[in-house]
C-alpha cells in the first residue's frame, strides 16, 4: 500500500540521461512518511547527468517541502549532479527565499557543555552548597516559626485565626475517617499475629498487653504521623507553592502581611491541636481492633481482656505516645510549609517539592520515633 | 484577494445554564487572512474561541471548518480536524521541564513521521523564525515573557498548521515586545500564507496586523460589526466608536 503511494507521491523517470522527479499532490509533514520512503537514492548514478526537480503538481506544501528539497538536493549536489526546477511558481520561489534567508543554519549553542571530569567537580559543588544552603535556610524558617510561637504570648491577635479553623478541619475532622480505619486493622493484624505466638505459650489473656502498649506507644501515634505527612504535609507544600508560583505570597509580602503569622502559623497551630486528638482517638480504636481479632481466635472475653488492659496500660504509656506525636506533628508542618516556600519556577517544582516534604517528613519521624524510644527510658516514660 | 473560507459559522448560539454569552454569531474567514475577534472584557471572545477550536460545543448552530462540520462530529473527526489547528494559549502553556527546542520536537516526534534530521532542520527553522535562534536549550523560566510568547507561537507552528489561533498574544507584554511581535505575526503571515485568527483587545495590534477585525460586545451578547480596522474606525455605530475613542483620545493627546 504505501509503495503504491510513494510512487504516486515522488515518481520519477529518465529521459535523455536527465533524472526528472516529479513532487505530486499535498507535500506536508502529515505525509512526510510517503516522500521518506522514496528510492531516489538507490538509482544508479551512472544512468543519469543532471536532474529536474517538478513542482507542476504540487497542490498544497508546508516546511516539510524545503527540508525535503534540501535533503535531496544536497544529495545531488555531493554527486555532481547539477539541478534545476521546472514549475517552481512565484509563491514557492519567495517561500523558499524567506526560509533559505533564515539564520537557523548558524545557530550555535549559547549553553557550553563541559567535560566529564569538571562536570563531576562542579555538581558536587553545587550539591554540596545547595546542601548547606538549604540548612541554613531550615533554621532560619526554625527560628522564624518559633518566633510566631512566641507571639501566642504576647501578640496573639498577629496569627489568622479564621485560617486556623479551616486548617483544623482539613488536617484533623477529614483526617479522622481513613486514621481510624487504618488503626483499626492494625490492631486487628498485630493482635491476630500475635495471638498466633501467645497461645503456644497459654499466655491468652496478655494479648491485652501487647495490643494496649504496641498501639498507644508506637503504631497509633506513627500510623497516624504517616497518614497525615501524607495528607497535610503535602497539601501544605503544594497550597503553598502554587501561592508562591502565582505571586500570592509577593502579593502578600508587598501589602505588608507576615507571612510566618498569615499563612504558616495557622497550618501550625492546626497541625500541633489536631495530630494529638487524632492520636488519642485511634488509640482506643486500635485497642478495639486488637479486640476484635482476640476474640475470633482466643480464648478470652470482653471483660477479661479490659480487665487486663486495665492492669498493664498506664497512663505514662498513652502519655509517650501523645507527646511523641506532638514532635511528629511539628516536624511535618515545618517540613511541609518549608518545602513549599522553596517552590520555584512552574508546575514541576510544585510536585518535585511537594513529593520532597512527603519524604522528609516520614524520614523525620521515623528518626523522632528511634531518639524518643532511646530518651523515654531516661525519663521514666 | 483572499482564497477559500476556512472557517464558517453560521447562527452560533452558546449558553451557560441558561445564561446567554453568545447570539447569532455569523462569519466567514478566509484562507490566508488575519483576523483579529476583539471587544471589551467579558464579551465572550475566548468562549467564541474555544467553541471554533472544539474544546467546547456550541448550544446550536454550526461551525465548519474547510468543507467538514466541526459539530456535530465523532472525537475522531474532531480530533483529525483539529490537526489543521495551532493553538498559543493566553499562558503560552510551554511545558516548563523541557527546552524550547523539546518542547517543539515534541509535537513532530509525536504525530508525524518525519527523520530525526528533518525534525532536527524543521525544529531550527521554527526557533529561528521566531528570533528565538541560539535559545534552543533554554528553558522556559530562563527567558523573558515576550520570549516565552514566541517560543509558543514558534510551538504552535510545529506541524504547519493551516490555521494558528493566537489568544492574547500581546498581554503582558511591554509596547516594543508587543509591536515586535505584531511584526512577527505579519511576517509569518506573508511568509507561510498561515491563516491567522487572533483575540486581543489591544488596539494597537488591531491596526498594526488585522486585516478584518470581528469585534464583538456584551451588550448585544454577539457581533458588534465586521470589516477592516479603517471601517470599523469611521464606523457610526455608537458602541464600534466608544470602543475605538480610546485610540482617538490618545492620537489627540499626542497632538
Amino acid at each position: 500500500m504505501i509503495s503504491e503511494e510513494i510512487n504516486n507521491a515522488l515518481p520519477f523517470n529518465i529521459v535523455d540521461r536527465t533524472l526528472i522527479v516529479n513532487f505530486k499532490g499535498n507535500v506536508f509533514i502529515s505525509s512526510a512518511e510517503k516522500f521518506n520512503q522514496n528510492t531516489i537514492k538507490t538509482i544508479d548514478l551512472a544512468t543519469y547527468d543532471k536532474v529536474i526537480f517538478d513542482f507542476t503538481d504540487i497542490k498544497q506544501y508546508d516546511m516539510f517541502l524545503f527540508v525535503f528539497n534540501k535533503e535531496l538536493k544536497e544529495y545531488f549536489y555531493q554527486n555532481n549532479k547539477p539541478l534545476s526546477y521546472r514549475g517552481k511558481n512565484e509563491k514557492i520561489s519567495d517561500f523558499f527565499e524567506y526560509l533559505s534567508k533564515l539564520p537557523y543554519s548558524e545557530i550555535k549553542n549559547t549553553k557550553i557543555k563541559q567535560n566529564p571530569v569538571y562536570n563531576l567537580i562542579s555538581n558536587l559543588g553545587e550539591i554540596t552548597q545547595k546542601l548547606t544552603q538549604d540548612f541554613y535556610l531550615f533554621l532560619k524558617f526554625l527560628g522564624e516559626i518559633l518566633k510566631g510561637f512566641a507571639k501566642l504570648f504576647y501578640h496573639i491577635k498577629a496569627i489568622r485565626w479564621s485560617d486556623f479553623r479551616t486548617q483544623l478541619s482539613a488536617v484533623g475532622v477529614s483526617a479522622l475517617p481513613i486514621s481510624i480505619l487504618i488503626t483499626f486493622l492494625i490492631g486487628l493484624i498485630t493482635a491476630y499475629q500475635g495471638a498466633l505466638q501467645l497461645h503456644q505459650f497459654g499466655a491468652d489473656l496478655f494479648i491485652a498487653d501487647l495490643i494496649g502498649i504496641s498501639i498507644t506507644r508506637e503504631l497509633g501515634p506513627l500510623m497516624v504521623a504517616i497518614i497525615v505527612a501524607g495528607r497535610s504535609g503535602s497539601a501544605f507544600t503544594a497550597e503553598i507553592g502554587t501561592m508562591k508560583v502565582s505571586e500570592e505570597i509577593d502579593a502578600l509580602n508587598i501589602m505588608g502581611f507576615n507571612i510566618i503569622d498569615f499563612i504558616v502559623m495557622p497550618r501550625m497551630l492546626a497541625i500541633i491541636v489536631a495530630v494529638p486528638f487524632i492520636v488519642i482517638i485511634t488509640n482506643v480504636v486500635g485497642i478495639l481492633g486488637g479486640l476484635v481479632a482476640s476474640l475470633g481466635t482466643l480464648d478470652i472475653t470482653v471483660s477479661s481482656y479490659f480487665n487486663r488492659l486495665q492492669e498493664s496500660l498506664f497512663l505514662r504509656d498513652i502519655a509517650s505516645g501523645v507527646i511523641k506525636s506532638l514532635f511528629f506533628a511539628f516536624s511535618i508542618g515545618l517540613i511541609g510549609c518549608f518545602r513549599g516556600f522553596q517552590v520555584s519556577g512552574g508546575a514541576e517544582s510544585v510536585g518535585r517539592y511537594t513529593t520532597s516534604s512527603v519524604v522528609t517528613s516520614i524520614f523525620h519521624i521515623i528518626l523522632i520515633d528511634a531518639l524518643f524510644t532511646l530518651l523515654f527510658p531516661l525519663i521514666g516514660l | 484577494m483572499f482564497g477559500k473560507p476556512i472557517i464558517t459559522v453560521n447562527n452560533l448560539y452558546k449558553s451557560y445554564e441558561n445564561v446567554s454569552v453568545l447570539e447569532n454569531i455569523n462569519f466567514k474567514i478566509y484562507e490566508g487572512e488575519i483576523v483579529c475577534i476583539a471587544g471589551g472584557s467579558g464579551c465572550g471572545k475566548s468562549t467564541l474561541l474555544r467553541q471554533i477550536i472544539g474544546l467546547e460545543e456550541p448550544t446550536s448552530g454550526e461551525i465548519i471548518i474547510g468543507d467538514q462540520y466541526l459539530f456535530p462530529n465523532s472525537e475522531q473527526m474532531k480530533s483529525k480536524i483539529r490537526q489543521k489547528f495551532g493553538v498559543m494559549f493566553q499562558l503560552g502553556g510551554l511545558i516548563a521541564s523541557m527546552t524550547l527546542r523539546e518542547n517543539i520536537e515534541l509535537p513532530l516526534k509525536s504525530f508525524t513521521k518525519l527523520s530525526i534530521n528533518q525534525i532536527k532542520e524543521i525544529t531550527k527553522i521554527k526557533l529561528t523564525s521566531v528570533g528565538l535562534n541560539n535559545f534552543e536549550d533554554y528553558f522556559p523560566a530562563e527567558i523573558s515573557g515576550g520570549m516565552k510568547k514566541r517560543a509558543a507561537i514558534a510551538r504552535a507552528m510545529a506541524l504547519d498548521p493551516e490555521i494558528l489561533f493566537l489568544d492574547e498574544p500581546s498581554s503582558g507584554l511591554d509596547p516594543i515586545s508587543s509591536s515586535s511581535l505584531d511584526e512577527l505575526i505579519r511576517e509569518l503571515n506573508a511568509a507561510l500564507h498561515t491563516t491567522m485568527v487572533i483575540i486581543t483587545h489591544d488596539l494597537s495590534s488591531i491596526f498594526a496586523i488585522a486585516d478584518r477585525v470581528i469585534l464583538l460586545d456584551k451588550s448585544v451578547r454577539g457581533i458588534l460589526e465586521i470589516g477592516s480596522p479603517k471601517e470599523l474606525l469611521l464606523s457610526k455605530n455608537k458602541l464600534v466608536k466608544n470602543f475605538f475613542n480610546r485610540i482617538r483620545n490618545e492620537v489627540n493627546y499626542e497632538k
